[in-house]
Formats: structure tokens, sequence, C-alpha cells
């Protein structure tokens, strides 16, 4: 029984790379194989091959397992080291935060609003983490989560710049940063969307432009108290849609007019001898 | 100036054990001959001579616990009595005391029944384990036959006593991984209760024992050589499985019990270069249902033991916090802190292993029978430990209770040997193609 097992076990094996994670696993498969073999027997099946056919069954699609294992073999001990480096560095930030704000704190004797190093220390560093970690993602191909990160870290930057003017530099409206994070968040997320040529592109783009422009009228309204005919801005995102589908029509029809094109070319000028002869039966 | 000797971890927390237990350890030797009472005496005296710990008393300091060796005569070891009933003898000395104040931690009782003598030692289980009472008895008994044939050059092992010969096989980063093995293995919650009775002032000590008879046994262990399952994994398959009959367990509910393991797999030579002390560490088996069959309990325990057995670290697991807490704290406040996290095992199970009759024949006189078991535990807590002597195996159960507790215990033995026999007549087909 074990020698079957071990002959089944090499030849699925040779169809991934031979390393000794992947000589462990074996072995380690070859336990669990044997320990069922040894539980069927107990329960009372003595017919050798059917125990055998019944443990290999078991694996289930044990060459889509080992693919993945193939596929997975690097990291583990290293992603674990990087967490801890990762955990160490942000402790490091945060500390080294505290005793700044604590210097600043006791030298100056101004407490308030010198906690603002804290909170845009430990943005930045998220920040940083994040942008880091976008990098590895998009080198992976994977945008969704980039996306979202990229979303946080203008929020961040949003929420540290409306603290800044509202508390350092007691600007009034400075709570419109609110309303320009939203365009931001918009703005940079179609951007990725058309630097990854995602499918939503031609969606997200008319949306942005009438945020961008509903957001526009609002700050000129209260900035200037003008709010007429500066409304009309509202409308340029539906004017764009408008333009963008009159636009996304052209191309298609000129796409399909060329594949058309290319199609009868072939189907009513390309000559071959075979056709003579030639059967569909 | 007195002598004193240092408490290591593991007498400290057999000295705690005394809440749990009596922290005694006890072997009982049947042989078909008389001993040599004289020369007995020698080698007894040698051997207590050569390890201090044996003739001292433990002082319980507040801080830190020490031993201070104590004079002694042969006569504060060795009784010596002519027996016409040699078993209420036996049990009567065995259900004795050793105080921690007491000048001699060993006690040793030859009875003289007819032609035969029976040979019993009870040590504080502070000083040594089974593991260790098992060497000595080996070597109580070469050394006896040295002494005999006239041979001076007696041997018993002196070295250190430390918890940290554990680590003695380990190296690099397995070093380092064993002794941040923090985790508190004791904290695995089971309620299951053997059926004893309440506690009650007039419960005595006593240690009940049952055989597995040779035929049976051979029969037994044919069978398991067969399905390729060791000894200890059937023994604790038809307790596992007669503990849910006797506690009336549901069939679905989870039961764990730890079961000691020798610490001296984990050191070099085995522990042949140790001072006699304890190296006692334990698993747990954990089996998630009855089953239906008794074949089905057997794969129960397989699942769980095959986990503890491919972990590298078996039964190291605490240790690491065991010492921190001693070494941070005075010792009354580790103890308290030990105390609040260490769950004494309610029901356990010990497999002692084989008494090697070659090995303690002592000169002409053969080891007929006889059997080794722990310390006789307080209620609610029970242990089965097992030896096996000749082909025979001797269940025994050292309990605290009463004459109803006493019949419990014989009517869990008749539970398990009938398991046994149901496991054969269930698996007899396997050896007989």
């Amino acid at each position: 029984m074990k020698n079957k097992f071990k002959a089944y076990l090499e030849e699925k094996f040779r169809e991934i790379r031979p390393t000794e994670a992947a000589m462990k696993f074996r072995e380690q498969t070859l336990v669990e194989l044997l320990e069922r073999a040894q539980e069927l027997k107990i329960k009372g099946i003595e017919d050798e091959e059917l125990v055998y056919l019944t443990c290999i069954d078991e694996l289930g699609d044990f060459d889509t397992v080992l693919k993945e294992f193939d596929a997975k073999q690097i990291e583990t001990k290293a992603t674990k080291r990087k967490i801890g480096v990762g955990a160490a560095i942000a402790l490091a930030l945060i500390a080294m935060l505290t005793v700044t704000y604590l210097v600043v704190g006791f030298v100056t004797h101004i407490w308030h609003p010198t906690w603002l190093i804290m909170v845009g220390g430990l943005f930045a560093g998220a920040g940083v983490g994040m942008l880091v970690a976008s990098i590895k993602l998009i080198r992976a191909k994977k945008f969704l989560p980039v996306r979202a990160m990229l979303a946080l870290i203008e929020i961040m930057a949003s929420v540290f710049t409306f603290l800044l003017l509202q508390l350092v530099f007691h600007l009034d409206g400075s709570w419109m940063t609110f309303l320009a994070m939203v365009v931001l968040i918009l703005g940079a997320d179609t951007g990725v969307a058309f630097l990854t040529s995602s499918k939503a592109k031609w969606f997200e783009l008319p949306v942005f432009v009438e945020v961008f422009a509903v957001m526009l009228f609002v700050i000129l309204g209260i900035v200037t108290t003008v709010w007429h005919p500066t409304w009309l801005l509202c409308l340029i995102g539906v004017v764009f849609v408008i333009v963008e589908v009159a636009v996304a029509l052209a191309i298609r029809h000129n796409r399909k007019s060329k594949e058309e094109d290319k199609k009868n070319k072939r189907f009513h000028k390309e000559e071959d001898e075979e056709y003579w002869t030639k059967w569909n039966d | 100036m007195d002598k004193t000797l240092k408490a290591e971890l593991w007498d400290k927390m057999q000295y705690m054990f005394r809440n749990y237990y009596d922290r005694m350890v006890h072997c009982v030797h049947y042989y078909d001959k008389p001993l040599d009472v004289k020369v007995l005496k020698q080698v007894l005296v040698w051997t207590v001579e050569k390890v201090p710990v044996l003739h001292s008393s433990f002082h319980g300091n507040l801080v830190e616990p020490y031993w201070t060796v104590e004079d002694y005569t042969i006569d504060d070891i060795l009784l010596e009595k002519v027996t016409d009933d040699v078993e209420k003898d036996i049990d009567e000395f065995v259900t004795l005391d050793i105080p921690i104040e007491s000048n001699v931690q060993i006690k040793v009782a030859l009875f003289h029944d007819g032609g035969r003598d029976v040979l019993c030692v009870l040590v504080n289980h502070m000083c040594m384990d089974g593991g260790d009472l098992k060497y000595f008895m080996k070597k109580l008994a070469e050394n006896y036959n040295k002494l005999l044939a006239g041979d001076k050059s007696l041997h018993i092992k002196t070295g250190s006593r430390s918890y940290d010969a554990v680590y003695s096989k380990l190296s690099g980063e397995e070093l380092a991984h064993a002794k941040g093995l923090y985790k508190n293995i004791s904290q695995v919650k089971d309620e299951h209760y053997f059926p004893l009775t309440p506690e009650a002032k007039d419960d005595y000590k006593m240690i009940v024992r049952r055989k597995i008879d040779r035929a049976r046994f051979a029969e037994f262990r044919k069978i398991g050589k067969a399905m390729d399952v060791t000894v200890n994994d059937l023994m604790l398959t038809v307790y596992i499985r007669s503990l849910y009959e006797i506690g009336m367990y549901g069939n679905e509910e989870r039961l764990t019990i730890p079961c000691m393991v020798d610490l001296r797999r984990h050191i070099a030579r085995g522990g042949e270069d140790t001072g006699l002390t304890n190296h006692t560490g334990f698993m747990q088996c954990s089996t998630a249902r009855k089953g239906e069959t008794i074949n089905d309990t057997l794969i129960e325990v397989l699942r769980s033991v095959r986990q503890s057995k491919k972990d590298a670290y078996m039964g190291l697991y605490s240790l690491p916090l065991l010492k921190l807490a001693y070494a941070i704290f005075p010792y009354v406040i580790s103890e308290t802190a030990i105390k609040i996290g260490y769950l004494n095992p309610l029901i356990g199970m010990s497999n002692i292993g084989i008494l090697e009759d070659g090995k303690l024949k002592m000169g002409d006189a053969n080891l007929v029978d006889g059997f080794m078991t722990g310390a006789i535990k307080y209620k609610p807590y029970m242990q089965l430990a097992l030896t096996s002597l000749l082909g025979e195996v001797t269940m025994s159960i050292a309990i605290k209770g009463n004459d109803s507790d006493k019949a419990k215990v014989n009517e869990f033995f008749d539970i398990l040997i009938g398991n046994v026999d149901e496991f054969i007549s269930l698996n007899r087909h396997r050896i007989e193609q």
C-alpha cells in the first residue's frame, strides 16, 4: 500500500517543480494517505485496492491542489517577516510622533493644535504604507484594492488639510475641502480606470465631469454669492454624456464597418482552387 | 551548617500538586524467593547516600523553597516484616504518606510471605517521577546483584535535577523555539468527572487494581500490531470508551484526557546522565465523539494522538511559562499565580510501560508479579496507571474515597475488560487470516 501511494505521489509531483518544499508536501501527503488507509481498514474495508482507490479519490482535484501549492511556494515566512517589520516601523513612527509632540508641548507649552503633528504623522505614515502596497498591487495587476487605497489616502489628506486650515489658519469655509475631496477621489479613480483600461472608465468619466461641475457651481456660489448663470455648469455633465454617447456610437459604427469590409473582401474576392471540390459534409 | 539543596522547578510543581494528590509514587514487586536483607540494606544506604534529595527534608520557604540534607538510619527507610496477610500489609504500606519534613523521602518495605518476598517502594513524587522510579528499581536490582556477586562497582545517576535537561538535545533555532513555548496546555477545559461520591471525612486512600491476563493481552496486542496501532493507543481507546460508558457522557460529547509523556525522549541519552527527578509532561487526547463501535473510538483516538506525535516539541509546552513564573516572583506568589492558571486534569492516563523482569531479578529471586502507580488522587481527580510485566497488564487507579468509590472503580474495570474483549471479538478475524 505504502509503495503504491509513493508511486502515485511521485508521478503527480513530477508536474510541479522539484523543490524541498514540494518534497515535504509529498511526504506529508503520504502520511495523510497512510493514516486514512489505516482508518478505512479499522472501519472494516479489507480490500486493499478499494482502500487505495478510496484514499486517492478523497484527495479530490489533486492536480489543482499541486498547481496552487506550486504557485504559493515562495513566500510564507517572508510574508510574516514583512508583517513584523511593518509593525515595528509603525510602532517606531507612533513613538517618534508622541515624543515629538511631547517635546514641542513641553518646550512651547502649546498643546493645541500641536497634536496635529501626531495626526499628520500617522496619516502620512499610513499613506506611505498604502502607496508602497499600491505599487506592489499594481505590479500584481490587482487594481481594485489600489483604487480603494488611493481613496483612503485622499480622504486622510483632505481631513488633515481641513484641520490645518481650520485650526491653524482659521480660514472660513475650510469645510469646502470636503467638497473638493469628492472631486479629487472621483478624478483620481477615473484616472486609474483609464490607466488600467478598466471597462468602467467610460461610465466614470461623465460622472466625474458632472460631480466636478456641480461642486464648482456650489463653491463659486458660496464664495462669490453668484448663482446665476453659473448653474449652467450643472448641465456640462449632461452635455458631456450626450457627446460621449455620440462619439462612442461613431467609433462603434466605424469599427463594425471595417470588420464587415474585411469579411466581405475575404468572402467574395479571395480565390482558392480548393473551393471547387471542398464539401462540408 | 546544614547542607542545603536547591528546590528545582519540578520539586516546586510537585509540591504545589499536594492540593490534588498525595505526592507519592508507588512500586510493588513480588519475588518468588526471599531477598538477602543484609545486601538490600547496604544497597539502599549506598543509593540514598548517592542521591542526597532522598534523605532531605523540604522547606516551603515563602521566597525560595529548598531541601536540607538530613541524617538518617536504614530503619528510617526499610521496614521488614513477616506477614500472614501480605495484601493487607501492602495496601497499608502503599497508602502511607512521607511528610515533606521527614528526614527521608523514600520508604521501602520488605514483606516475607512464606517462601516469597514482596518489595514495596514509596517515594516522594517531588524527588522523582515514574520514569526515574523505574530506573531506580532497575539500578537497585543491578547494584544488589553486583554486591551479591562481590562486585563493588555500584552505579546510579547523580547528574543535574534541573528541568532544562529537556533541552539538551536541542540547539540553535529549535532550542529558541522550544524555549518560547509559553502556551498553557493545561487550559483545556473538560468538565467530565469520573463518577465518585462527594468528598467525605471518612474517605481513605486506596490503590484499586485489576489485571488484563496474559492470553487476553497477547491477543489484544497482536490485533493492534496487525492494525498498525500501538498498545498505548489501544489502551487509550478502551479507557476512553469505558469512561463514556461509566460516566454516561453523551455519545456526541467531546472528551479530552491528558496522557502523561516521559520527557526523557527529549533528553540526551534518554536522561541517563541527569539526576533522579521529574521529567513528565502531558499530551492531550481529545475524542470528538464516542463512536458507534470501539473501532470508531479507536479512529477518534488515532486522529487526536497523531497530532501530538507529529509535534517534535510534544510535552515541552508551558515549561517556559512555569520557569518565568518561578523566576520573577517569590515562591509564594508564583505558586498562587500558577494555581490560578493551572487546571489539574479531572481524568488522566499514565502508561508507565514495561517492567523488565530480567533487569529486576534480584539474585536468584525472580520477579513474578508487580506494578507501579502514581500518586493517590483526591476527589474529584482520578488517573488510570498501566504497567506491564511478563505479558500481563496491571491497571491501577489510586484514589482517596470510600467503599462505594472502590465498587465504582471495580465496576469501571469490568467495563474496561469488557471493552478489551469487545475489541478482540470485533477484530479477531484480522489475525486469523
